[in-house]
């Protein structure tokens, strides 16, 4: 009787309990299906991809079991179909750490030119305060590298930020090159009097593509001599770096600062951080920098639709099952972030718009998620389930030239 | 039969009084409360838009502190007299139709207060949404403009006259009433475009918790109970 009675209460009580709810959605549970867009790349352990439609390539980073090199480039036909073989490219570290294993967490093309900026770590425990055991040739080890793509095997033209004002040890940071290709922004940046603030920057790039200090008339290779001289002396700092905010916005965290950048035009950018979204605009003295939390913080890796305000993210330690739309105009962010729930799901990577298709992707295990968007890019409808082979979807991104998203996916067994 | 001493009858009729009594206890003022008035509890989390805007940074939608250049939504709302709040709560979703209004009260906690604060509650009577900030009430799909920056005009971007004010004068739980308010939305006798609370005078500065704190409890501490019956 009293267990009738207490089942009666309960069901009495649970419209006022879902009245309180958090405000979020769910969507229908996912239905198995296929995309005919999306292609699956053979990359093992990919950890990164970024497409450059202006030179029909593709780049991959990846994780430290991949032993051909941290980084391949795929060239893509005219079609947009990738070559069947790959480039490797085997980033440079210090001889004292050959012991040590490199990864890249962020990669860019520049948007005319044939450069490939990346961003690359070295395995090692970072704390605030550093520990006293970190070997001292983590100091010279180089995290932005430059390609030259136009000469063939592509020519590392430069590999500096290096020392005490950057992290190491981070498995986040992206890179990106604004639309005008200006400027360059790097991520894991810290203050040098305190190892838990962290901060991120950009540089200038010049009219070759090499991230400057200071204008400078002289030759190239005089230029990139220059550039060596002062990252040996620990001097090559970005000129421009984000406001010290280490205690909501930039606290220490496994991914490092600036998860994931798109720019908005020359002056703006939106960045991924621990606690959520931000935006930086570096000469904006009203809102220089602007942080919007997510639900869930973590990982924050977004994609932004690129007609529509809307944002797509993703955030998380360990895989999830939900992602969030939030907006933003000219760069600002707005409004309220709407979560939405994908039933059955383990979210793990960054989301990709298909903006002419009017689709969504976003990563899971084993498994991507293609979720209907409607005219003004809110999701709708029953979200497809597309089987494919690899554990963590984390390396995705789509072609606006070729509409198509490419997925780094293991090698059959 | 003799019954053991401490062993207890089913179906006793003298020993079966306590279920029924507890059955009763619970059931007549559950049943009597799904015929008369419920009060129900929102809070900020069940909003579903929100912004804060500020001459200080003229384009951005959340200006939380007086200071320009660095702002964060979480955890706290630094409310000086140059921010305004704009807050929407989806009434309709939360209370069932066929009910009447009864009472609603919005409840604020301040949780540091310099300075006598006046916060004016008003009904927005012009539409905003993506984009709103300082200078226009919504930028997307176009821009259009407040008919004063910042939702300040009277009788065009928000009502005439005063839903209810906070004076604000010790940190504490502060309530006002809003029931016409959330009677007009309810009924649809105005179209629900939320609240703006402003600061009635340039004195004073106030911090909360921020409404929007997904990752902290701030904005279970803005809370907007309704009670209702059935009409």
């Amino acid at each position: 009787m009293r267990c009738v009675i207490a089942v009666a209460c309960l069901v009495m009580w649970l419209p006022l309990w879902r009245a309180e709810a958090q405000p979020k959605v769910t969507l229908p549970m996912p239905k198995p299906g296929q995309l005919d867009a999306l292609v699956p790349v053979m990359a093992h352990s990919a950890r990164v991809v970024t497409v450059s439609d202006t030179h029909g390539l593709l780049a991959f980073g990846h994780w430290t079991s991949f032993a051909d090199g941290q980084v391949s480039l795929i060239r893509l036909d005219a079609k947009g179909t990738p070559a069947a073989s790959a480039v490797y490219l085997k980033l440079p570290k210090p001889a004292g750490l050959l012991k040590n294993k490199n990864y890249v967490t962020g990669m860019a093309f520049h948007p005319k030119l044939p450069i490939l900026y990346a961003w690359q770590d070295i395995d090692g425990h970072y704390t605030n305060p550093v520990p006293a055991t970190t070997p001292a040739e983590v100091k010279q080890f180089d995290h932005l590298c430059v390609y030259n793509l136009a000469k063939d095997p592509p020519e590392l033209m430069v590999h500096v930020c290096r020392g005490d004002e950057f992290l190491f040890g981070q498995q986040g940071g992206a890179l990106a090159v604004d639309p005008t290709g200006s400027y360059l922004y790097v991520p894991n940046l810290r203050e040098i009097k305190n190892a838990g603030s962290l901060r991120f920057a950009r540089f200038p790039l010049d009219a070759d593509g090499l991230p400057i200090i200071a204008e400078s008339k002289d030759p190239a290779p005089a230029r990139i001599k220059k550039i060596e001289e002062l990252n040996t002396a620990e001097k090559f700092s970005p000129p421009q770096i984000t406001p010290i905010e280490y205690v909501h916005l930039f606290n220490l965290n496994a991914y490092g600062s600036g998860h994931c950048f798109v720019p908005i035009g020359k002056d703006a950018v939106i960045a991924g951080g621990y606690q959520g979204l931000m935006t930086w605009r570096p000469d904006d003295k009203h809102a220089t920098l602007h942080g919007l939390p997510l639900r869930n913080s973590g990982h924050v890796q977004f994609a932004v639709h690129p007609s529509l305000p809307a944002i797509f993210a993703t955030s998380h330690y360990s895989p999830q099952n939900s992602f969030f739309r939030a907006e933003h105009i000219d760069g600002y962010l707005t409004l309220l972030p709407k979560q939405y729930v994908i039933e059955g799901s383990k979210l793990t990577g960054p989301p990709a718009v298909f903006s002419k298709a009017k689709k969504l992707a976003v990563g899971g295990e084993n498994a991507l998620y293609i979720i209907d968007l409607d005219d003004h890019g809110f999701p709708t409808g029953v979200p497809t389930r597309v089987l494919v082979n690899c554990p963590q979807v984390r390396a995705m991104v789509y072609s606006e030239r070729f509409e198509r998203a490419y997925v780094g996916v293991e090698v059959s067994k | 039969m003799n019954q053991e001493p401490g062993v207890r009858s089913q179906g006793s009729g003298i020993q079966a009084w306590p279920n029924l009594v507890f059955a009763a206890c619970i059931l007549i003022p559950m049943l009597a409360s799904l015929a008369s008035a419920r009060t129900i509890t929102l809070t900020a989390d069940d909003a579903d838009e929100m912004a804060s805007i500020s001459p200080l940074a003229p384009r951005l939608s959340w200006v939380m502190g007086p200071q320009p250049g660095v702002f964060n939504t979480q955890p706290t709302l630094y409310w000086e007299s140059r921010i305004a709040l704009l807050m929407r709560f989806p009434i309709t979703d939360h209370v069932p139709k066929g009910q009447r209004v009864t009472k609603a009260e919005l409840t604020i906690i301040p949780n540091y207060v310099a300075g006598a604060v006046n916060i004016q509650v008003r009904r927005l009577l012009a539409e905003w949404g993506t984009g709103v900030c300082q200078q226009y009430r919504m930028t997307y799909p176009k821009k259009v403009e407040w008919n004063q920056p910042g939702g300040r005009g009277a009788g065009t971007d928000r009502t005439a006259k005063d839903t209810a004010m906070f004076k604000i004068i010790k940190v504490g739980e502060h309530a006002v009433d809003v029931t016409e308010d959330i009677e007009l939305w309810y009924t649809g006798g105005a179209p629900n475009r939320g609240w703006i609370f402003t600061h009635e005078r340039d004195v004073g500065i106030a911090y909360f918790a921020s409404p929007y704190a997904p990752q902290t409890a701030g904005a279970k501490t803005w809370k907007l109970q309704i009670t209702f019956e059935p009409q």
